[in-house]
Order: C-alpha cells, then sequence, then structure tokens
C-alpha cells in the first residue's frame, strides 16, 4: 500500500548554493553524524551512485543500500531501499521509501523552494502507522536542512552569499562534480557580499 | 598590553582539558582553545577547508588530534598539521571520474597556532601565529 505526502518550504539562500551543499557528500556522515554512522559507495554510475547507509547497533552495522540519482540541474532521487545486511531481519524488509525532492529558484529573489515529493510502500498492517513515518521524515528533513542552513549561513557571513569557490576548486570533490559545474559553473564569478 | 595581542583575556578555568572551546578574544575575533595538561594550542575557529567552527569539532585527548565538524577532516592539536581526509577513502570510487575533480590537487590544509601569554588565572592571544 502506497501512502505518498509532500513537504514544501523556503530555503534562504540561492539555488546553486542549495544544489552544491547537496552534492558536497562529504558532509553527509560528519555534518549530520546524529542520523548515520556508516557511509559507503557501493557503486557508481554517471549521475547515480548506489550507497549503503548504516547504523551500529548492539555491534552490528544495520541499515540499507538505496541509489541516488541526480537530474541536472536542481534535481534529486533516492529509490531502491534494500535493506543491508539481508539476514537480520530489519524495518527495511516491509518498508520502502522513495523520494524526489526538487530544487527550484522562488522568482524575484536569490532564494530557493525545496519540494520533497515521498511515497512509501507499507504492507497494511503498518498502514496505521502511516502518519507517524510520515511525521519522522519530515523531522528527519527539516533536521537536515537545518543542519545544512546553519552552514549556508556560516559561509555566507564569511565568504559571501553564493560564493561557490570553495566548491570548485579541483581538490574539492562534490558527486557529480562535471554536471553541477556545466550548469552552474558560471556562478563561480558572482558573489555578493552577506550583511 | 601591546597591539600584538587580542585585546579580550579568556580566564583558564573556562578551559578544560580535552576540550575545543570557543573563545571571544575581542576585534571580532573567536579563538578555539584547546588545553592538554599545562600547555594550550590557540588557533582560529575556522577550519581552512571550509570556514566550519573547530570549535564544535571533535577532540580526541590521547591522540591530540581535532576532528572537523563539517566534513571531518583530522588535525593535529599539538602542531596544526592535517592528518587526514577520511572523504579520500570513502569517495575514492570516484577519483578520476570527473574531469573538474583531480584528488591530488587538494591542498593539505594546516591550522596555524597562535602564541599566547598566561596573566595569573587568564591567558592573552597574540595575534601572531607560530612558524608552521
Amino acid at each position: 500500500m502506497k501512502h505518498t505526502f509532500s513537504l514544501v518550504y523556503e530555503l534562504d539562500c540561492p539555488l546553486h548554493i542549495a544544489v552544491v551543499t547537496y552534492l558536497d557528500a562529504e558532509h553527509y556522515i560528519f555534518l549530520h553524524r546524529k542520523h548515520t554512522d556508516l557511509y559507503e559507495v557501493v557503486k557508481r554510475e554517471p549521475l547515480k551512485t548506489t550507497i549503503r547507509q548504516a547504523w551500529k547497533l548492539g555491534g552490528v552495522h544495520l541499515g540499507y543500500t538505496s541509489v541516488g540519482e541526480y537530474r541536472p540541474p536542481a534535481e534529486f532521487l533516492n529509490y531502491g531501499i534494500k535493506p543491508n545486511p539481508m539476514w537480520i531481519p530489519s524495518f527495511w524488509h516491509l518498508v520502502g521509501i522513495n523520494t524526489h525532492l526538487i530544487y527550484s529558484e522562488i522568482p524575484g529573489t536569490d532564494r530557493t523552494l525545496s519540494t520533497l515529493h515521498v511515497e512509501v510502500d507499507l504492507p497494511f498492517f503498518l498502514w496505521p502507522l502511516r502518519h507517524r513515518m510520515q511525521r519522522r521524515i519530515e523531522r528527519l528533513k527539516v533536521e537536515k536542512d537545518d543542519e545544512d542552513i546553519a552552514m549556508i549561513k556560516r559561509r555566507e557571513k564569511m565568504y559571501g552569499r553564493g560564493n561557490l569557490a570553495g566548491y570548485l576548486r579541483e581538490g574539492q570533490f562534490l558527486l557529480y562534480k562535471d554536471a553541477f559545474v556545466a550548469h552552474f559553473g558560471h556562478h563561480a564569478e558572482q558573489v555578493k557580499k552577506g550583511a | 598590553m601591546s597591539s600584538n595581542y587580542f585585546p579580550k583575556t579568556v580566564p583558564l578555568n573556562q578551559l578544560h582539558e580535552g576540550q575545543a572551546v570557543a573563545c571571544d578574544v575581542g576585534d571580532d575575533t573567536t579563538m578555539v582553545i584547546i588545553r592538554s595538561g599545562d600547555q594550550l594550542s590557540v588557533f582560529r575557529d575556522i577550519c581552512p577547508h571550509m570556514g566550519a567552527p573547530l570549535s564544535e569539532g571533535i577532540v580526541c585527548s590521547e591522540k591530540k588530534t581535532l576532528r572537523c565538524p563539517w566534513h571531518g577532516y583530522l588535525f593535529s592539536s599539538d602542531d596544526g598539521a592535517m592528518l587526514d581526509n577520511p572523504n579520500r577513502r570513502i569517495f575514492a570510487e570516484f577519483a578520476g571520474a570527473y574531469a573538474s575533480y583531480k584528488p591530488d590537487a587538494a591542498p593539505s590544509y594546516t591550522l596555524r597556532l597562535h602564541h599566547y601569554v598566561i596573566e595569573g588565572d587568564h591567558v592573552r592571544v597574540s595575534r601572531e601565529r607560530k612558524e608552521a
């Protein structure tokens, strides 16, 4: 049975900064460390990455693998969740979650609209818990965005609003960096000083 | 006190063993101070990689290290040298994947330690940094 919902709100940053923050995978397990203990790349494709994400429970890393896909310039999908390891019964044996995140520029501003569409696939006996799961997913998304916005605001104050320079250095890793540069590289020169 | 020093002092009793403490030293400057016995390590509260507040990082007293809270870069709290970028391993699969990403071009960042003097039960931080 499928339960769907959407979560829409504004982010106080330009579109290219919202996108580059999403693609800055180096911060996933450090800035967002309360949300994950282990992050591993399982498979790399041009615009897709299969990752394993896990949490330590009783000495065992318990989690899932999933596929993340970038649809330039500013859409991100996550799907194909599989429990990992398969032999330990877990929540992920019962429930599948697919997400589609769309960032878009709010016309006339340098702010970003974040639209997250979520589809939760769950068995009938968990159907009564769908709203609780929805609230949990929404809370997780908001918490991560709050951490990202705190990082964005600090960088904005130090380096100027919209400043991409640090992310575009040759030695800096970003997921799908060539695709990002092709779509947003022209923002490199466009820096407005923060307050 | 000469202008080689920041105007505000920091009470020593605010500095706890093995903690990275954010300290306002005046002139809109925040330092991070890590106490290890009688020794203090003093540097700007800014990660040279992306600007993270290092005072929110993770200190390991035994190994004398400080891990950046945003991207996990590991520094020596003794001399500020960068010891490890764990992302090189986590994302090793991507080496050579993009024309715009050259892992070997990543600089080895360094935290520049500041001199300080003890004035009674306070510490005053110098604007001068130790030689790298």
